[in-house]
């Protein structure tokens, strides 16, 4: 299943929500949708599941129209917002029991659908507990097991993991990487970026309803962060070894974070080999050296640099 | 297969294909705290009143009477208010969106909360009818009457369930749902009074006796009406489920168009001309609301809808009044007041100094000029500071400056008998067209008036007709593939 987002413009009066963003999202991956508060990403996620119509563009799910063919959209789509109602006058099973009916299903696929769901969220033992009194983890995955009722094949989740303590953020995680490897397409707007980048395998980000940039996240890191940057750590005095790192010739930048020294290296073969030599050889005891990969922070901190929020 | 067994799978199969609205209200329902306490002191108020009256010898036909006016509250009043209150709360946490991401139709959204309540409502009335039961057995009313009154209260409360399950799904801001809520309980408190004047005259005459006198009829009739508005109410409740790829309006703008024409044919042909007048008023009503409700509609459509426009001009002219927006729904007021105005003509032979027919112009002119100006005043002067959906309170508001304020300045300049010699007082007030003496002045002024109004919004007019008309495809500058298909 592919999903191309066809230059799409959203007005609220005078105001441009969403300013002609186009991408592809391609079959089975997990894409990131990144961008500040305000930047339209909602709006974005709204036009995709149908709920919302775009100015002008287009969004292709599966080679069918959000504008032209929404009926044919909405059984391949799967949206969870970002908030779960809260009723005080419905349990779990009941509330998933609604969206099964709404989906046509029968008694028995009801029941082994309902059951099979329940399972693999993790929301059966509390299936019996009313909406109101679920914590906001217990919530988004009962908002999840909703989403999959009808099976779909691709996954709309705005906010995913916003308010939740970090086991329960975790536990998304798990079921999300569950989810991708049996095939679903999953976009996912999220503000925590760390955990995107540990997750996703491309990210889209925009800002004030332009798109940055989109693309799987192997390329797009490697475009932001070509350059080799190492942290060091020896033993002793921090302010040692960083005066020996500057001193070294291939050094371009280096700076100190926390009890390590992070460098950046000019491209030349063996020159890390040759950075420690001349770290030992000035009786610098080097004791931890990893590469420093950069992550989807570094790039949206890049990109967004010189702009005014 | 044993019959339990086929039975079984009978209910089965029924439980699979009932409204899974339905399903999911009732579940509220039953496990919500307000029908299970509300049945309990519904059923201990009945056992007090039958306890307390029972041993004062009361008759029959006067137990029934408080056992109607307790199940009127209750049906009329109580459940479409908390059926009320909970469409508007459902609206306000913005649950809808998984409705409208769903498969679902509007049309069983609605009808499931119409049969929901309905349902609930019918609790109410089961649980009454041991009461019921007994006021036959105590004489003075027969049994008749009693099945018909409950009858009659359920479909009244079926129609009232509508009105409310509207007003809570009005996709609305608080306040203004705050507002027209108050003044659904106003009218929820008049149907409950008009129920009681009937069926105390049912239970006093009995059903055979008053259906043969004069009462039958004008139930029949008031029946009827009622079942066209509920209809009406049934189709207005189904457009605010719609979603933004259809247009919401043109239901309930052709169904009442066409329910106004045939009040007016039927009419015509059964009554007398003083019988007429009350249909006349409906229609104008009608025509009125619909212009007040499309003055506060948005006009912006969408491309995809206006794409399915016929390329004929003359039947993009036919549907533009059946669209949303100000100036179609002007139009349209228009296509549903002239035929009145013209059959009150015409059923009184051409006579156009009738009094009925002079009120009904200036009436028509009046809240036309007061609608456009709250139109016109709230886009040129406070676009920025309330919303269009507020134009109907807007002009409202107009009205009743154009009616009090001259009044006011009437009572300060003079007094007494005199006050209604200065014609120049009611200028701006409608209700001034009923003082005859002025009436020719007054509605002179009131048709300039409107003609101002009209002639100060030919320009939108125009322009709004002109962009009504297939928007031109839209041009492909992507660099991507064309779109596949199938998994």
């Amino acid at each position: 299943m592919r999903i191309e987002v066809h230059h799409l413009v959203r007005e609220f009066g005078d105001t441009r929500a969403v300013d002609d963003l186009s991408f592809t999202i391609e079959s089975g991956k997990i894409y990131g949708f990144v961008g500040p508060n305000g930047a339209g990403k909602t709006t974005t996620m709204r036009i995709m599941a149908t709920l919302d119509l775009p100015t002008s563009g287009d969004v292709f799910i599966d080679g069918y129209s959000v504008v032209r063919e929404p009926d044919r959209v909405r059984p391949l789509i799967g949206f969870m917002p970002d908030s779960l109602p809260a009723h005080r006058d419905m349990t779990i099973a009941e509330y998933l029991d609604f969206f099964a009916r709404i989906q046509g299903l029968r008694r028995h696929d009801r029941n082994n659908t309902l059951s099979a769901i329940e399972a693999f969220t993790g929301v059966a033992p509390i299936r019996n507990k009313v909406l109101a009194g679920l914590s906001k983890g217990m919530k988004q995955r009962v908002s999840l097991a909703r989403a999959l009722v009808q099976d779909p094949q691709f996954l709309i989740l705005d906010e995913p993991a916003a308010g939740l303590d970090p086991k329960a953020r975790i536990e998304l995680r798990e079921l999300i990487l569950a989810l991708a490897q049996q095939g679903k397409t999953l976009f996912i707007s999220s503000h925590i970026l760390g955990e995107l980048t540990e997750i996703c395998d491309g990210t889209v980000m925009i800002e004030q309803g332009r798109l940055l940039q989109a693309g799987t996240l192997d390329q797009l890191l490697q475009s932001h962060h070509a350059t080799l940057r190492y942290c060091l750590a020896a033993e002793g005095e921090v302010g040692a070894l960083y005066q020996q790192c500057v001193a070294f010739p291939a050094v371009e930048e280096c700076q100190v974070v926390k009890n390590e020294v992070e460098v950046q290296l000019r491209e030349e073969p063996g020159i890390v080999t040759a950075l420690l030599r001349h770290l030992l050889a000035q009786g610098v005891a080097v004791h931890e050296c990893r590469r420093r990969r950069a992550g989807l922070e570094d790039m949206f901190m890049a990109i967004t640099r010189d702009r005014v929020q | 297969m044993s019959g339990i067994q086929r039975f079984r799978a009978g209910w089965y199969h029924l439980n699979d294909h009932i409204n899974p609205i339905v399903v999911r209200e009732l579940r509220q329902a039953v496990r919500g705290r307000f029908i299970t306490i509300g049945l309990m002191l519904f059923l201990m108020v009945l056992l007090t009143t039958e306890a307390v009256t029972m041993s004062d010898n009361i008759s029959g036909k006067e137990l029934a009477q408080i056992v109607f006016s307790i199940l009127s509250v209750v049906c009329l009043i109580l459940i479409p208010i908390l059926f009320g209150v909970r469409s508007a709360l459902e609206r306000e946490r913005e649950n809808m969106d998984l409705l409208f991401v769903s498969t679902l139709s509007p049309t069983r959204i609605v009808t499931g909360k119409l049969v929901s309540s309905a349902m609930v409502a019918l609790l109410f009335i089961c649980a009454a009818t041991p009461f019921l039961t007994l006021t036959y057995f105590l004489r003075g009313v027969d049994v008749l009457s009693i099945l018909v009154l409950i009858g009659l209260l359920f479909w009244l409360s079926v129609f009232v369930l509508q009105a409310a399950v509207f007003v809570g799904s009005m996709p609305t801001p608080l306040f203004m749902k705050l507002l027209l809520g108050a003044g659904f309980v106003f009218w929820t408190f008049g149907i409950c009074g008009m129920s009681f004047a009937l069926f105390n005259e049912v239970l006093n005459s009995g059903w055979h006796s008053f259906y043969l006198g004069r009462g039958g009829n004008p139930l029949l009739i008031g029946m009827l009406i009622t079942s066209g508005f509920c209809f009406g109410l049934f189709l207005m409740n189904t457009a605010f489920f719609k979603s933004p790829y259809h247009n919401p309006v043109f239901a309930p703008r052709l169904y009442f168009f066409l329910l106004s024409l045939i009040f007016l044919a039927v009419g015509a042909y059964k009554l007398s001309p003083n019988d007429y007048e009350p249909v006349v008023f409906l229609v104008l009503l009608i025509g009125l609301g619909g212009f007040a409700v499309g003055m506060c509609e948005s006009e912006d459509h969408h491309r995809r809808l206006l794409a399915k426009l016929p390329k004929s001009r003359l039947k993009r002219l036919l549907l533009f009044p059946f669209f949303s927006g100000p100036m179609p729904a002007l139009i349209w007021s228009w296509l549903v007041c002239c035929p009145a105005l013209l059959a009150v003509v015409a059923h009184d032979n051409f006579r156009f100094n009738d009094n009925f027919f002079e009120t009904a112009l200036g009436s028509v002119w009046y809240f036309q000029f007061y609608g456009l100006l709250a139109f016109g005043l709230r886009r040129r002067l406070f676009g920025n500071t309330f919303s269009q959906r507020w134009n109907w309170l807007f002009a409202l508001v107009l009205c009743g400056f154009g009616m009090f304020l001259p009044w006011t300045l009437g009572v300060m300049f003079s007094s007494g008998r005199d006050l209604w010699e200065h014609s120049l007082v009611f200028v701006l007030n409608p209700f001034g067209l009923d003082n005859y003496r002025h009436r020719d002045f007054l509605l002179a002024v009131s048709g300039l008036l409107c003609s101002l109004a009209v002639a100060a919004q030919v320009a939108t007019l125009t322009r709004t007709l002109r962009t009504f008309k297939r928007p031109e495809p839209e041009k492909a500058t992507c660099s991507f593939p064309p779109p596949r298909r199938g998994r």
